[in-house]
């Protein structure tokens, strides 16, 4: 079911819409629709820069070096954890 | 009173500001959404007063050698290493300088013990903004070079390490 909707928008947005419309021989319902679409969709959407990614992978030396980590804990570390 | 917990459905992260806007943006519109709805990582929040006055966000993640070089690979295990990622840390601006960042960084070291008992978990991995590398550094974390699985953020976070039987040998 299709319903009217009115809203008051940018003129530049507005000319651009009819620029595009015009020249892709599309309705204006069909371009605020789907804009609408896409930018509903995109809210629910995580951009990249929100993703943790699971794995992680270092060069060899790299990766021997953590592998051999066996540094004691300093001071500071020591009082923040036994600081209760 | 500070008490560190779950961040919550319910909780109002509207008012949270660190100064960071990325940071700010991430409590407000993905952490509930990484948690509840995609269970792809977790935010503990310290809670001032029924306010949240920090927060900290961590996900399982593992790590690997790119088994490319010729080192003594015999030695290394050809299988990826648990390991509990913290992605980020921030403290509402009214808040920092009162000892909150690091009541946070503690609770995330004993998860990542917890983690250690529970399912296993190698070390701790930060993904540190450059200011905050000198935070990181005086508790004995060190820094390291990735080749892939960073985030995308820019600037680019400091890849910082502390191994599980570090922090082991810390509790004591």
């Amino acid at each position: 079911m299709s319903v009217q909707i009115s809203a008051y928008i940018e003129d530049d947005i507005k000319e651009r819409m009819e620029r595009y419309s015009a020249a892709n021989g599309l309705k204006k319902g069909f371009l605020i629709q789907n804009a609408l679409d896409y930018y509903l969709n995109a809210l629910h959407e995580i951009p990249s820069h929100m993703i943790v990614p699971s794995h992680m992978t270092v060069d060899d030396k790299t990766f021997n070096a953590l592998l051999n980590s066996k540094a004691k804990p300093n001071n500071k570390l020591k009082k923040l954890l036994q600081d209760d | 009173m500070i008490e560190i917990r779950l961040l919550q459905k319910e909780d109002n992260t509207s008012s949270f500001d660190c100064k960071e806007s990325n940071l700010n943006l991430f409590l407000k519109q993905y952490a509930k959404q990484n948690q509840f709805k995609h269970y792809i990582g977790t935010t503990y929040v310290a809670v001032s007063d029924n306010k949240i006055i920090g927060y900290v966000s961590v996900s399982s993640s593992s790590i690997r050698g790119d088994e490319l070089g010729e080192l003594i690979v015999k030695k290394l295990p050809q299988y990826p290493l648990p390991i509990l990622r913290l992605t980020r840390l921030a403290v509402d601006k009214a808040y920092q300088q009162k000892g909150i960042g690091k009541t946070l960084l503690k609770w995330v070291l004993k998860l990542t013990f917890k983690q250690k008992e529970q399912f296993g978990c190698f070390g701790l991995v930060v993904d540190a903004k450059a200011e905050s590398v000198g935070f990181y550094e005086q508790y004995g974390f060190e820094s390291f070079s990735i080749q892939s699985g960073a985030l995308d953020v820019r600037p680019y976070a400091q890849s910082m390490f502390l191994s599980t039987k570090t922090i082991e040998v810390g509790v004591g």
